[in-house]
Parts: C-alpha cells; structure tokens; sequence
C-alpha cells in the first residue's frame, strides 16, 4: 500500500486506519500479549512507542534525570495499560489497530515520517510526527493524534506526580474523606 | 472513614436483595411484577415509584456498584469504573467525546448536580411539533415539585466559587441576564468532585435516594448484569436476556439470567436504549428506533484570569445563563455554564502537546473554564444523531454537526469569549486545533471567525444524551407513546432521557425525575388496577 491509498482510504473511511492494520497483520507484524503477562492491553513494542513519545508529548513535565523519567514513564504506562482495558473491547480494538499501524515499518513510515525505530527516534523525529498529525488536513490524522495527546495527558495530569508543577493540591479532607483499599 | 457507607450499614439492616451477577456459577431464571432495566435518573424512580405500589420489582444494572467508600475523589479511577466506556465513549467518527455514567445509580452518580425543570418553550414544542399529550406545563409543574422535594433540589445557598462567580461578572458587564443553579445536594461540603462520585453522599443520587428506597421495599437488585435482548413475541416483550460481566467490569464470565415478567420497565439511558432494542429485532415498522439522538452539543472556552480561580475545588456548576437560550434570532439556542477542572479534566481537553500543554498546565490554578451547550433538535437544520450497532453489537452514535450547530458553535465562542474578558481574563482560547490565548478580545474575536469548522479541530463533548426512543401518538414518528408504552409491544415501557423528541435545553437530570414520577405512578395505577 503506498501513501495516496493510504490517504485514500483516510479520506473515504473513518475505519481506515483498521485497514491498514489489517496490512500489518496479514504480513505477521503484530503481536499479542503473552499468557500470564502482567499487562491488559499494552504489548511490548506499544510500550516501545509509548516510551518514545512519552517525553516529547509531556515536555517539560517528566523529571529530568533519566532514571527518575524512566520510572516516572513506566508507572505512567502501568497505570494507561488499565486506563485502555477500562475504555472496552471496542476502543481498544481501535487503539491497537492505531498502534499496529505505528509498529509496522512501512506505515509507521509513510504515515508519520519516521523511518527508524521507535527507540531510535529522535526528539525532533517524533515532535515532527506529532505536529503533522495534528495538523493534518486529513481528520483521520487530527483524530489520531487526538487519541494518543488525551490518553497520555490523562493519565500523566491524573497521576499525583504530575500534581506539585501545576499547583493543584490534590482532592480536599484526604485524610477524612479517602478510603484506603 | 468519617462517612457510613449506606450500602454497609443499611444493606445488613434492612436486608437487602443485591447480588453481583458477575459472582454467579450458574444461569439463572427471575421472575418478579416488574424488570427494570437501567438505575440512573429513570429506573430509580421507577424502582421507587413501582415498589411503593407494593409490587415486586427486580432493577438489572450493567455497571457496578460503587459507594461512597469508593469514592475518594480520584479522576482515572473514577473514570474507568463509573462512566460508559472508561469515559472514552464517543461518536462513531470519533468527532465528539462523550461523558455518560455507567454505575449502579447510573449518570447520577456521576453529574454535577444541577438541577432544571424541563423550560415551559420545550413541552410547549413537544406539544406542538411532535404530538405529545400529557407534558403541559402545569401538568408537570407537580411532578418537578414533587422530586425537588424528594431530592432536595434548592438554588445553591453558599457563594458561588471563583469559576462560576466570573460568569456571574461576565454576564453581568455584558448586562445579560444570569441565574443560580438549583442542585439536588443535602449537606454539600462544597468540595467539587461531583463528577467523580460524591465521598459524602451529599449528592441526591439514586445510588443513595431511590434505589437505597426500592431496596427498603423488597426490590432485588442485579448488577454487573448486562442486559444483551429482549425476547418479543407478537406485541410482548417476554424476557430479558442478560450476561453476567465479572469483576473487571467488561468481560462477560459466560453465565446467562434470563429475567421474566409481565412488565417491563427500559430505562438505560439514550444510546444504550436503542442498542438494547435494535441488537433485539425489536418490531420497527417506521424505522424510528435510534433516530433523533441529541447531546446538547458543547463546546469551550479556557481564560486565564488575573487571579487564582481554583477550578477544581468547590461546588463545579452553581450559575448559568439562558440569555442566549431563547432569543437566538434564527440560529440555535445555547446555555452558558461552567466546568469543574480538576488536572486530569483539564489536560485533556486542551488539545495541546509538549512545552504548550505543559505551560498552559501550570496556569491550572488560574484557569477558567466557560462551556456552552447547545440546545439541538428544534429546528430543521438539528435532527440529532442515529444510534446504530457496530459489528460487535455494541451501540454507536452516528451524529452529524450541520452548519446550523457549526454557526452555533462559532457564535458561542464569541459569546464565551466575551464573558471570560468582561470577568477580568488576562487572555482566552477557544478550544480547537488551530486556536491559542489571545490577550485582546478584539483578536480572539477575529481569530473565532478564522477557526475552520472542522470536525477533530474543534473539541466538541457532550454529557447529556436524549432522544432516540422518542414519545408521541403518531406511530410513524416515535417509538413510545404519550405514556412511555412501546407501539409495538404492550407491556414494554420506556422511561427515561431516551423518549425525549428534542433536547431539553437544560441540564436533563430533573427532567428525567419528573417525568420518570410521571410515567411511573400511571404504570403501576394501571398494573394495580387490571
């Protein structure tokens, strides 16, 4: 499938993105989660990307020394993992065909302009990818983008790291009013 | 914790019926007098209503039951257990988000308590335009008397926080006209986690009124149950077949409950309603099930004011303004009211990414919010949406924006932006794609203008969904009569949001209640007097 198809189908179908995930999987570039895994929804090449994106989506926010982002990442990720399993089979069907299409090379290309993988992408690489995204003329593209910015600033802004930047207290009485599990 | 959980104390107590489908190991046959599908705004008060009558009622909820003790005020995990979808439902093409309760207790559990009775101009127009009897104004003026008094609706008494206080101001400078809002609370701490179930049963909520009172009164109550079809035969509907969802909310665990009885109450909302019924071959002669789906389209506008505005905390919805909800000259009616934003809320609707979403994130405490909601399905260029099924069964809203609503959507943000400068915004943005803050109103005004209308640019949500199983005589026009009774099946009833003919052009909840008491004190009049 080259670029204008792909632009073909986006413009004709708001499934389209299904369809190229379906490209992805008739040529085995997916892969499912193990037995017993600890995850619900995210696989590992998901959580690849995820992490890639993490720091150029919430720039500025994330603590700056590696470790500390690293660990602030993957609790971020635990914690969407769920976020994903609670939106139902249905969303997260389309989530995964969106991550399918993200995880498989030609797509990932033609579509977000970058070639390397995931972990090999640059900041400015995938800043790019976001921005086109979001300023696509296409919607498909707006809506994407619109997927991914609000399951990770959710996630990221509903977590009480995120808290002490942007002044918020946290919820009110918490010692009266929170019930501890 | 300072707060008895009612559904500890009293479930033991009064010895209630609750049972966790998701536990069960076998299937199950239920009968009783009356099912109830759905326990939001609708089926509490039928519950209510129905077993005062001394009937036996069984209520099925598809979502869990959370209490108070589950409440503790934390947005991720409230969004995943208490709203449709895990708060990500939206419309078929991904334009619209939409906000929807999913619980024991439904929506209510989850709204921000404000409280209107349906505006006279809308039963008027039902009346009129789609052949509805029985909703004149005094007519339902006893039954809104009736649930404010159960639910202690009152216009809120304490001042009104800074988020809502700068519509007041706007309004105020603009000279248009403005109002408090009536919530059903009792005790309210003012804390402003309405939208994430309320931690000190203050909130009216069916979770602790009419389904604690149903319960009281013999009624059993399903949960994690999933209603999947209703079972016509010729103008009956026979049972409802329901799947057991286990503990993660979501996955059936195989066990089936098929519930049986010689009426049946539908009340599970706008879009859930006519998925039930359409995933049931339900008789549709007139291919009216679905159609004329409304949301109160919204749209927004963030200000950063000049002092702190704290919109996460206090009561989130205490003022609004119907100065441009009646007088629209041509073009479609809107209220102006206020959004609680608490981070979570707030980062998410912004639309921005990278060192944007990060320094408009920091502002948080200066932030304020202004929405409006527009009040669809009154003129021809409005006729809603039309729930339909995906290929899974599950019910999806295709909704339409016109240009009608485009031109109402463009005409709110000037309004909005007018208000949050007058309230004393240092600079505005209307929420959308190609919008950033604008520190004169003379350019946000010129920049609203240049915004393209274009769907997955401009942020468009709803969190009131109505219509699509709509009430009136004519049978080529509706779904249920004047009395909540399926044209098709005798003794299928529906009554809730979803029978509405257009929107309320009002936050829905009092208008479900009333109508709920309504149709709910004919049934069972009817049911004791056969």
């Amino acid at each position: 499938m080259n670029r204008r198809d792909f632009l073909k189908l986006g413009a004709a179908s708001s499934a389209a993105l299904t369809a190229t995930s379906l490209t992805a999987t008739l040529t085995g570039c997916t892969d499912s989660l193990p037995e017993n895994s600890q995850w619900k929804t995210l696989r590992e090449s998901d959580r690849i990307f995820l992490t890639a994106v993490a720091p150029v989506m919430l720039k500025g926010s994330l603590p700056t020394e590696p470790a500390a982002q690293q660990q602030a990442i993957n609790n971020m990720l635990q914690t969407m993992d769920l976020a994903i399993f609670k939106l139902g089979p249905h969303n997260t069907k389309q989530l995964m065909d969106l991550f399918n299409l993200l995880n498989f090379g030609l797509s990932r290309g033609l579509t977000t302009g970058v070639w390397s993988k995931w972990e090999n992408a640059s900041f400015e690489d995938i800043d790019n990818f976001l921005n086109r995204w979001r300023d696509s003329s296409l919607g498909l593209f707006n809506l994407a983008f619109n997927g991914l910015n609000k399951l990770m600033s959710a996630t990221w802004y509903g977590q009480p790291a995120a808290w002490p930047q942007v002044g918020y207290p946290g919820p009110l009485y918490p010692d009266i009013l929170i019930t501890k599990s | 914790m300072a707060i008895p959980d009612i559904f500890k104390q009293r479930a033991q107590s009064e010895n209630w019926a609750i049972t966790d489908a998701g536990k069960l190991e076998q299937n199950q046959t239920i009968e009783a007098d009356v099912i109830i599908i759905g326990t939001g705004a609708g089926g509490g008060v039928s519950a209510e209503v129905l077993s005062q009558a001394g009937l036996n009622v069984v209520m099925i909820e598809e979502g869990g039951l959370f209490t108070s003790d589950n409440f503790n005020m934390d947005e991720l995990q409230a969004y995943g257990d208490l709203y449709q979808e895990g708060a990500g439902r939206a419309t078929k093409d991904g334009a619209i988000s939409i906000f929807q309760g999913r619980a024991v207790g439904g929506t209510t559990v989850v709204n921000w308590t404000s409280s209107f009775r349906t505006p006279n101009p809308t039963l008027e127009h039902w009346q009129t335009e789609h052949g509805v009897k029985g909703f004149e104004p005094n007519v339902m003026q006893t039954y809104f008397e009736q649930m404010e008094k159960r639910l202690n609706v009152e216009k809120w008494a304490m001042p009104p926080n800074a988020n809502n206080d700068a519509l007041k101001v706007g309004c105020e400078a603009n000279q248009w006209s403005w109002a408090v809002i009536p919530r059903n609370v009792a005790g309210c701490w003012n804390l402003g986690y309405c939208g994430t179930g309320c931690p000190t049963n203050a909130k009216q909520s069916m979770l602790v009124t009419t389904v604690p009172e149903a319960l009281k009164n013999g009624a059993r109550l399903f949960y994690r149950c999933s209603a999947d079809r209703i079972v016509f035969s010729e103008h009956k509907a026979e049972s409802v077949e329901c799947l057991a969802i286990g503990a993660d909310g979501d996955t059936p665990t195989g066990v089936r409950l098929t519930f049986k009885a010689p009426h049946i109450v539908l009340a599970g909302g706008a879009i859930n309603n006519p998925g039930l019924l359409l995933r049931s071959n339900a008789p549709d002669p007139h291919e009216r099930i679905g159609k004329r789906t409304m949301i109160h389209p919204v749209n927004a506008s963030l200000a950063k004011m000049d002092k702190e505005v704290n919109p996460f905390y206090g009561a989130p919805q205490s003022i609004y303004s119907d100065h441009f909800q009646w007088n629209t000259e041509g073009g479609i009616g809107f209220k102006l009211e206020v959004p609680p934003m608490q981070p979570a809320m707030g980062a998410q609707i912004v639309g921005f990414h990278g060192m944007r979403l990060t320094n408009t994130m920091e502002h948080l405490p200066n932030l304020q919010g202004t929405i409006a909601l527009l009040r669809d399905g009154f003129d021809e260029g409005s006729q809603g949406g039309t729930v339909e099924l995906d290929q899974g069964g599950k019910p999806i809203l295709d909704y339409p924006i016109t240009d009608y609503i485009w031109q109402g959507l463009r005409k709110a943000h000037h309004v909005m932006a007018e208000v949050q400068f007058a309230a004393g915004a240092k600079s505005v943005m209307p929420l959308h794609h190609d919008a950033k803050f604008y520190s004169s109103l003379k350019e946000c005004k010129a920049a609203i203008d240049a915004l393209p209308q274009e769907l997955h640019r401009q942020r468009i949500m709803t969190a009131h969904l109505m219509g699509g199983c709509a009430m009136g005589e004519d049978e080529r026009q509706s779904v249920v009569n004047s009395q909540g009774r399926f044209h098709h099946a005798d003794n299928l009833y529906i009554i809730d949001g979803s029978v509405f003919p257009t929107s309320i052009g009002a936050n829905p909840q009092l208008s479900i209640y009333g109508l709920a008491l309504k149709q709910a004190s004919q049934l069972a009049a009817n049911i004791k007097s056969a």
